[in-house]
Parts: C-alpha cells; sequence; structure tokens
C-alpha cells in the first residue's frame, strides 16, 4: 500500500477524489473524508474548447492536475479514489476518461490511497428512457 | 513526493478572491470508545456545530493495520464535538463491492440472509450475512441455512454489548460461528457479515446526542 512507504516527517490529509466518467465528460469533485467540504471541482468541459473533446484522456488529465494543484494549495495532500461510471441502465463501467485522471493526480503529487468502483449498479435494472419503441432520431 | 506537492501547490492556483477555505479549521476524528478511540481522520470545518451529524467511512485497516481486513469499510457519525476533537458513534458495516465480487463465482451460491437484531444493551442494528456454498444448492437448503443464520446471529448478539459484538464481527469470531452453524445444513466455502445497519441507537445514545447538538447551538451563538 502506499500508505506504507510513505516518509514518517510528511503528515498525510487524507481528502476523496470523485471521479465521474461518462462519454460525455469527466467530472473530478475531491472532498474531505465525510465528503462535506468540497475541495476542488473540476470537469474536462472547463479545460477543452470543443464539446467531443470533453470525454477525452487528455481533458481528463488537465482537469484532474487542475484539481490536484486545488486540494495542495487546500492542504489535502493525499487521497483515496472512488470512481464510477453512470451505472444505471447507462454504461456499467468508468469512461475513457478515469485511467487517465487517477493517473495525473498521482504525478501531480498527490498520495493515492485505496481505489473504488461505486459504480450504481441496480440490482435488476431501471427502465431505460424512451418508452419501448427507443430514441428515434 | 513533498517537492513535488510544494511544486505543483506553487504553480498559479486558481483560488477565487474571497476564498472562505482558509477560514476553516480541522478537526481530528476519533473512533468510537467501543472501537478503539484512536484518531481515523481530519475533517475541516467553518463551525463546529457543522460537524454533528456528518458521516465518514474508514477501512479496518485504517485502525487495525491488518491487510486482511482492507476490504471492510466502517462507517462512523460524528456526534459530538469537544475543543479541536470530534468524537462519533458506529453507523454501518460494509464490504467493499469487489471484495463481494471475488467470493461470488459461477457454479455455488449466495446465500444472503437479513437479521434484525438487538443487543444487550440496546443497540437495534440489521445485519445481512452473507454465505457462499461450496456447490449449488438447492432453495430448501438455502432457507435452512437462512434460519440458522438468523438464530445463531441473534443469540450472539443479544448475550453481548455493542463493544463486544462489534469485536466479535470485526475479528471474524462471528463469521466463525454462523460458517460453523450453517455448515451442518451444506459445505459453505465462506461466511462473511457483509452488511450492518443502525436501526435504533440506545436512549442513552440519543440523549447524549440532543444534548451535544444544543451545546454546540449555545457555544457557536453568543448573544
Amino acid at each position: 500500500m502506499a500508505t506504507a512507504e510513505q516518509p514518517k516527517q510528511q503528515k498525510l490529509r487524507w481528502g476523496i477524489a470523485w471521479i465521474y466518467s461518462s462519454s460525455n465528460n469527466t467530472i473530478i469533485t475531491i472532498t474531505d473524508l465525510t465528503g462535506a467540504e468540497t475541495v476542488a471541482r473540476v470537469s474536462g468541459g472547463q479545460v477543452v474548447k470543443a464539446d467531443k473533446d470533453k470525454p477525452s484522456p487528455w481533458a481528463a488529465m488537465q482537469a484532474a492536475y487542475r484539481a490536484a494543484q486545488l486540494a495542495l494549495a487546500r492542504g489535502i495532500n493525499a487521497v483515496h479514489i472512488k470512481v464510477r461510471g453512470p451505472g444505471g441502465y447507462g454504461m456499467k463501467v468508468p469512461g475513457p476518461g478515469a485511467s487517465a485522471a487517477i493517473r495525473a493526480l498521482a504525478r501531480a503529487g498527490l498520495i493515492i490511497g485505496r481505489i473504488e468502483d461505486v459504480t450504481p449498479l441496480p440490482h435488476d435494472t431501471i427502465r431505460p428512457p424512451h418508452g419501448r419503441k427507443g430514441r428515434r432520431v | 513526493m513533498a517537492e513535488r506537492q510544494q511544486a505543483v501547490a506553487q504553480e498559479k492556483v486558481v483560488v477565487s478572491k474571497r476564498d472562505t477555505w482558509a477560514a476553516k479549521k480541522w478537526y481530528t476524528v476519533y473512533a468510537p470508545t467501543y472501537l478503539g478511540g484512536m484518531a481515523v481522520a481530519e475533517v475541516p470545518a467553518s463551525e463546529p456545530q457543522k460537524l454533528i451529524g456528518r458521516t465518514l467511512e474508514v477501512s479496518l485497516f485504517d485502525l487495525t493495520k491488518d491487510i486482511s481486513h482492507l476490504p471492510i469499510k466502517l462507517r462512523f457519525q460524528i456526534n459530538r464535538v469537544d475543543g479541536d476533537g470530534a468524537r462519533t458513534r458506529f453507523k454501518g458495516l460494509e464490504l467493499s463491492r469487489d471484495y463481494i465480487r471475488s467470493l461470488v463465482r459461477r457454479g455455488s451460491s449466495k446465500v444472503m440472509a437479513y437479521v434484525d437484531v438487538e443487543t444487550k444493551d440496546g443497540w437495534r442494528l440489521r445485519l445481512s450475512v452473507m454465505g457462499i456454498t461450496a456447490a449449488r444448492v438447492s432453495t430448501s437448503r438455502k432457507s435452512a441455512v437462512r434460519k440458522a443464520f438468523a438464530s445463531a446471529a441473534a443469540q450472539k448478539a443479544s448475550s453481548s454489548d455493542i463493544g463486544s459484538f462489534l469485536k466479535e464481527v470485526l475479528e471474524g469470531g462471528m463469521a466463525a460461528e454462523l460458517f460453523l452453524q450453517a455448515k451442518k445444513i451444506y459445505p459453505m466455502r465462506k461466511v462473511e457479515v457483509a452488511k450492518i445497519k443502525v436501526l435504533r441507537y440506545p436512549k442513552s445514545e440519543e440523549v447524549a446526542r440532543v444534548e451535544a447538538v444544543a451545546e454546540a447551538q449555545k457555544t457557536s451563538t453568543p448573544s
């Protein structure tokens, strides 16, 4: 575990990095351990110009780097990571930005603790939108 | 690593001018006394009273430093703040999803039993007990296993207070006991307490919480 390898003199202040990664965007929210205080919230859409680039790994990287900057400036230097995809009737796995975001957080100097998948999975399934005949475009 | 962190933090950080963050104070959160009472986290807040009612999730690994405890997640709720320290009470337990997924396999059944129990000192808990059988079992055997789980869990709970009960669950004594009971009916591969919810706290716990809230409100609005 990363926690065991750290030098003793550095005091760790843990937070949680929530990474929501869909096929349309990546949103990174860094909070304290209770989740009540948001330290940083950055999305892929804030760092790119074209909408089609929002879910890209590059946008996720930039967003994660910016979030890490804010977190470090506010005194959080270690994070547990909770990744999720859209879930529900949508994708059950995190999107293209997730792994890039995690790597960028680590590269920015944040210490990474546990990584967990928290995609909301229904035990059965909810009914997808657009009714029985589907989306007619 | 530390130098890297400083370098990253000092690059043009886009913190807004009227940043309320600087005014926030960090409080140390302690585990409940019946679980050792050690410091588990640091949490920021602008006022101590705002801490009350927040919950946080801690891995049992953080308390025991035992690698096999990593998938067990505990929830604590802050119910009292004194000075820089925040005291918590036990709110729930859950196994991490990847651990459960690693147990469930094809060709063997998962038996879930949901049992409401009451401890000697008045905590009402809902346990979900998960048993993984060695091979696929029929429904009748499944329900027999559930019944065995329910009676064993209720008996264990009613004879112990919350501290010793949780200790039993966390150290695996509870799972071992449930395993023994279930084994009489069908060979089991693994039995775990997968989840605990607190349905009702004992009266003393509730009274303490109400008092703490009232006190926090009094101290934060001195007028």
